[in-house]
């Protein structure tokens, strides 16, 4: 048996060619994937931030005159006998401009991860094409008289506040953090206007315009404490590692190349049958269960191979804390447990249709389907939501989590649910292997 | 009896394989499986060292049923398939080690082996090269090198001249007299006649999965009654020549063939002279002559109707 296992790892380590594809390129690809999609992830250390620009479209004091001319055109229209001072008043104490720039993005917590600029358009644009900032703001024409419109009238006129980012950064947390940023804006605004109209439409019946005019400053004041709805989730990270993409990209092209590996069982042993040294050994009397371990076996050392020397290339060349030995140990140590029983399916596959068409749809199709689900390519947070679903199951995108967060300094509890899957994947494809195997046990 | 096989039968589908076959194999002997391909001589031999078994029929091994229990005979086989069943990217030496400790060997005991069987097969200074880099009747001897490092009691060699030079050849037929000598009881497949001739102490003849005959050489020779047979090249065939041959008490038949006489004949000396004052008196000019010992290729023709190599 033990003969049998170090023949298998002799072959597939004289196969130079393979060698390459398993171990080089994940180096070579961590290697490109990490620089190039820098971009992609925010920088290690606690001092990070958004740098954001924002672009003021509008004129504030000609918006405030155009609405209160409004107002007064319709005071006319609806003869109501409002006190205009007491809408001056309360137009000083809103102020949309304020209440975006120093009420929202100045909040104590936002400020924690956003630091921000004004400027112009052309500006904007500029820092943009130079990555000097991560996304920018454009407050539309006419912010400050829409504000005004939708906070002091029943009417509502559309705020289409716009954010920038460079094509390189779209799929970036920053960009999309910037996003975030305005929806939850756009809905703070929202729930202030509803309660306006709400208070407008029922106060109405009771009492005179008048008094509901005074009375929408008492709702809209209401903004400021409501300002502190604003969560940051960073929080919630707090004490944890962060992720580079150097890390990253070591836990994903490792998690996506053991998948490879998987495929060399079945090449292996349809060799074995095609040049005769299968059949040569069982007339020795040995069993095909020890050949088939021995495909097995071979395929888990392999996986061992390929995650100690990627481990060790990125703690040497980009510095990466894997945290805790023990957890990285266990691992490797199902990572390449599935891996190897994937690879039996294959193997079963392999040679019930005695053609390498299994192992080779393998390689160039599933393995790549697999990465993209598994968040090989980029991070699943930044696809959408089915795929990271799917891809949390399948055994690269539990070997890619359980890796990141070993990364991230999670302990085993956080990192359980992802050893879980990694066991019913083991169970899963030795049943099937196992069954396969036994309906070609003719053909074999 | 060492080896005794009856009424042994393998069917594919509705391809009878071998159908209904029986033949012995004594302890000490090289017998020979001689038969064109597809003749089942493959599918007899996977059957004897238990890569597959028969539909029906016996095979006993030293009074064991290996049916039954593969292991009686597993571990005194060497078997050498007709592919070179060895692993190219190794090395000589680590196929080697890997088939004797396939066959139990370790330690001292394997390194002796090889050292040992490397020099009969003739390999001892390449074998720390990769068998790729190997020509294909270094290969082949290789391969014959593999199933011998565990001193088998019995060795089944299928084919294993296919396709190499002469000279391989040569050295592959001498390691299987000499592996003979030490003791191994040897199963030669081939549809090489000569080989077969010149190697085997009996032959099994098959053909569409049925033996058709088996023997000695001599007794091979003796069931179709064979006489020699001399092929003339004349100036000229004439009916005349014919009937004057013909006429001769030594000669059992005469055809013309092209510009060519076949006469079937006891060629003792004399007769040769005999043969030639006929020619001298008919006054024809002889211009080449061709004498044939009857041998295996004759009898599957005269048994099957068939050449050998059809």
């Amino acid at each position: 048996m033990k003969n049998i296992i170090l023949k298998d790892i002799k072959l597939m380590l004289s196969d130079k060619k393979a060698l390459a594809l398993i171990i080089l390129m994940p180096i070579i690809l961590t290697t490109i994937l990490s620089f190039a999609l820098s971009g992609s992830f925010q920088d290690a250390g606690s001092t990070w931030k958004m740098k954001i620009a924002v672009v003021k479209q509008y004129e504030a004091e000609d918006d405030i005159d155009e609405f209160v001319k409004t107002i007064k055109s319709y005071s006319k229209e609806f003869t109501v006998k409002t006190d205009m001072s007491a809408i001056t008043e309360n137009i000083g104490k809103f102020n949309p401009e304020k209440i975006f720039l120093q009420d929202f993005l100045g909040n104590e917590k936002l400020k924690q991860i956003v630091e921000y600029d004004i400027c112009n358009l052309e500006e904007a644009h500029k820092l943009l094409e130079n990555k000097e900032i991560n996304a920018a703001i454009i407050l539309p024409k006419n912010f400050v008289y829409d504000s005004y419109i939708n906070m002091f009238t029943p009417f509502r006129n559309n705020i289409e506040i716009q954010v920038l980012g460079h094509p390189d950064m779209y799929m970036s947390y920053s960009y999309r953090i910037t996003q975030e940023l305005i929806k939850s804006y756009n809905n703070i605004i929202s729930s202030i206007v509803i309660s306006k109209n709400v208070f407008m439409e029922s106060a109405s019946k009771y009492i005179n315009l008048d008094e509901v005019m005074n009375g929408i400053e008492t709702v809209v004041s209401g903004f400021e404490t409501n300002g502190n709805d604003i969560n940051i989730t960073s929080e919630n990270l707090k004490g944890k590692n962060y992720v580079s993409s150097f890390a990253y990209y070591t836990a994903a092209m490792l998690a996506m190349f053991i998948l490879y590996s998987s495929g060399f069982g079945g090449k292996f042993l349809l060799e074995e049958k095609d040049n005769k040294t299968y059949s040569r050994i069982l007339s020795a009397g040995r069993k095909k269960s020890q050949i088939l371990a021995g495909k097995f076996i071979m395929m888990f050392v392999i996986v061992i191979i390929q995650s100690v020397v990627m481990i060790l290339f990125s703690k040497l060349l980009f510095d990466i804390n894997w945290v805790s030995i023990k957890l990285i140990i266990l691992t490797i140590v199902l990572s390449s447990l599935a891996v190897a029983s994937l690879g039996m399916i294959i193997a079963a596959f392999t040679i019930k249709t005695n053609n390498y068409k299994s192992a080779d749809a393998v390689s160039t199709a599933v393995i790549p389907l697999l990465a993209l689900f598994g968040g090989s390519y980029l991070p699943v947070e930044q696809m959408p939501k089915i795929i990271g679903t799917i891809g949390k199951y399948t055994p690269n995108g539990a070997v890619l989590n359980s890796y990141i967060k070993i990364i991230e300094g999670y302990g085993i509890s956080e990192i359980l649910p992802y050893y879980m899957i990694l066991i019913v994947d083991i169970l899963v494809f030795t049943v099937i292997s196992a069954l396969v195997f036994r309906g070609g046990a003719k053909d074999a | 009896m060492f080896l005794e096989i009856k009424g042994l039968k393998k069917y594919f589908k509705d391809v009878k394989a071998v159908d209904g076959i029986d033949f012995n194999v004594k302890e000490g002997e090289i017998i020979g499986l001689l038969g064109p391909n597809g003749a089942g001589k493959s599918t007899t031999i996977s059957m004897i060292s238990t890569l597959i078994k028969p539909n029906s029929g016996s095979i006993y091994y030293n009074g064991e049923d290996i049916i039954k229990k593969p292991k009686a005979i597993q571990q005194d086989l060497g078997f050498v398939p007709q592919e070179v069943a060895l692993y190219p990217t190794l090395s000589g030496l680590e196929n080697l080690k890997f088939w004797g400790k396939i066959y139990g060997l370790k330690g001292n005991k394997l390194n002796q082996k090889i050292e040992e069987i490397s020099e009969i097969i003739g390999i001892t200074d390449r074998l720390k090269h990769k068998v790729e880099k190997y020509s294909g009747g270094m290969k082949r001897r290789l391969n014959i090198g593999a199933a011998l490092l565990h001193e088998p009691k019995i060795i089944i060699l299928d084919e294993p001249t296919v396709g190499i030079d002469p000279q391989s050849r040569n050295h592959i037929l001498n390691s299987v007299k000499e592996i003979n000598k030490k003791g191994s009881t040897v199963i030669y497949t081939t549809h090489y006649m000569e080989e077969a001739e010149t190697l085997c102490n009996r032959i099994c003849i098959m053909d569409r999965g049925k033996m058709i005959a088996s023997g000695t050489k001599d007794e091979l020779l003796d069931l179709i009654n064979a006489n020699d047979r001399i092929e003339l090249k004349v100036e000229k065939i004439n009916n005349s020549l014919i009937q004057e041959i013909e006429k001769l008490d030594f000669v059992s038949n005469v055809k013309t063939k092209d510009n060519n006489i076949v006469i079937e004949w006891e060629g003792k000396n004399g007769n040769y002279s005999k043969l030639m004052n006929v020619l001298a008196q008919e006054k024809n000019k002889l211009l080449s002559m061709d004498v044939k010992k009857p041998d295996l290729e004759y009898v599957f023709l005269s048994l099957t109707g068939r050449a050998l190599r059809d």
